[in-house]
């Protein structure tokens, strides 16, 4: 038991962190904020991030070229 | 329709558009873009960290940083978004501090634990270009302590897709890949971006539609404008190129060397192979498989391609039974003493009333080739063998 509890703290931690996505995937939620993403540019250039954006009206656009 | 609606909303302030892509390569997103002209900046969730389960979505998000829809409509976007006020949460959200990375790594200093490397291993992934061999180690860990986590056993196939075209490749990644993304695809059978993922490598038999059929019209088209056409990191694979449909089988083609009359000089390449097989779908009957094939210079001896000389010509002699489009198969090199280029070909297998069996397939491949320097050249004949499990 006393070898468990940090490790359940640690994964809720990391779960639910902002900055990082969940295990499962950042599936966002219409009426709650949206998890923050972190992630590369396509072109490598620069890192992007959804927090960065606060303040803005956003519309974020998922697609593939394929 | 969107583009063109968001032209004038983004000159004026009022909306900032932002894209995200689950695609293997970022690099066919990047053509697209501009070739279509998206001046919009594009994430590239190769891991899929946001969990989609299909494409395309449209995500509005209000100033406080609330999801307001997940179907959002260009004819209303206006009214029921952009000139509404919303109100802040009640409760404000920090904002975190530094880099996903820089996060991952102040947990994982507190305490080690496979959840923490495997999230670093993926940052390390994305953001450096690797971290080879540690990163993909902590990924199979991972994915061997969760071997019912979908996410996890596509994630690492992911990876080894990225380590089969880096530098660093292992013999057997894009296999592994494929093992991998079809143990997240049994996990969650409804999850649209993992089926694709496969289906994009895979057979015709349960194709949805050719991957990338716009590539050669964008790279004409950016020609045209005078613009710089960027070099595809992995080359696209026929399995991509080709429609949904069965194949047809083999007729009148002529074996290139029946009487294995073509020096064989053993040593000087390598054969790497992958079987791709449909994914399962109770709209299609039977089984088919798309098989790859990855022609690299082992490096014992000094091998120039010889490209000027002709392409390299692959024949194909199949289990009894078996079908195949093509038995000839040709590769055009792309360019002379370019002893890094791999020969890269695919071709489809169907069977006996759809019901693979184990089988192995022979083959030869006839090359042109300089050796140890530009003086040697021949033509010279390599054969391989590709061992067909039955199906998993």
């Amino acid at each position: 038991m006393t070898r468990t509890l940090p490790l359940v703290v640690l994964l809720l931690l990391l779960s639910s962190a902002p900055g990082l996505p969940s295990a499962e995937g950042a599936e966002p939620v219409v009426g709650e904020r949206h998890p923050e993403l972190r992630l590369p540019s396509i072109d490598g250039k620069q890192d992007l991030s959804l927090r960065a954006l606060v303040g803005k009206k956003v519309l974020l656009i998922q697609f593939a070229s394929w | 329709m969107w583009h063109e609606k968001t032209k004038a909303l983004r000159k004026s302030g009022k909306l900032t558009v932002i894209g995200i892509t689950q695609e293997q390569h970022p690099d066919r997103c990047r053509l697209f873009a501009r070739w279509k002209g998206l001046d919009w900046p594009i994430m590239w969730d190769p891991f899929n960290m946001t969990g989609t389960r299909v494409v395309p979505r449209y995500t509005l998000i209000d100033e406080h940083g609330v999801v307001r829809s997940l179907r959002a409509n260009p004819a209303t976007i206006e009214a029921s978004f952009l000139d509404k006020v919303f109100p802040a949460p009640a409760q404000a959200e920090p904002l975190p501090k530094g880099t996903g990375r820089e996060l991952i790594e102040a947990l994982q200093a507190k305490k080690r634990s496979r959840k923490a490397a495997w999230f670093r291993a993926l940052s390390d992934l994305l953001w450096n270009d690797g971290n080879g061999d540690e990163a993909m180690h902590a990924l199979e860990g991972y994915a061997k302590v969760k071997p019912k986590d979908a996410a996890a056993q596509w994630r690492l196939g992911v990876a080894y897709r990225m380590r089969h075209d880096s530098g660093e490749r292992h013999d057997g990644d894009f296999q592994r890949a494929l093992d991998s993304w079809r143990g997240g695809l049994d996990l969650d059978p409804g999850q649209y971006i993992y089926r694709r993922r496969i289906q994009q490598y895979g057979p015709r038999l349960d194709k949805p539609y050719p991957f990338y059929p716009w590539v050669d019209d964008a790279r004409k088209a950016l020609e045209a404008r005078g613009e710089t056409v960027p070099p595809l990191l992995a080359p696209l694979s026929g399995a991509e190129r080709v429609a949904a449909g069965r194949i047809a089988a083999a007729e009148g083609e002529k074996e290139p060397d029946p009487t294995s009359s073509i020096e064989a000089p053993k040593g000087l390449l390598h054969v790497e192979s992958a079987v791709a097989w449909n994914t399962p779908n109770r709209r299609t009957k039977g089984d088919a498989a798309r098989v790859h094939v990855v022609l690299r210079p082992t490096g014992n001896r000094v091998l120039l391609w010889d490209a000027d000389a002709g392409p390299v010509t692959v024949w194909l002699d199949l289990p009894k039974g078996w079908g195949t489009e093509h038995r000839r198969l040709t590769y055009a090199l792309k360019g002379t003493d370019k002893a890094e280029e791999q020969v890269v070909l695919d071709f489809e297998v169907a069977f006996p009333g759809g019901k693979p069996e184990g089988g192995v397939i022979k083959g030869y491949a006839l090359y042109y080739a300089c050796l140890d320097g530009p003086g040697e050249c021949k033509y010279l004949r390599h054969d391989f063998q590709v061992a067909l499990p039955k199906r998993p």
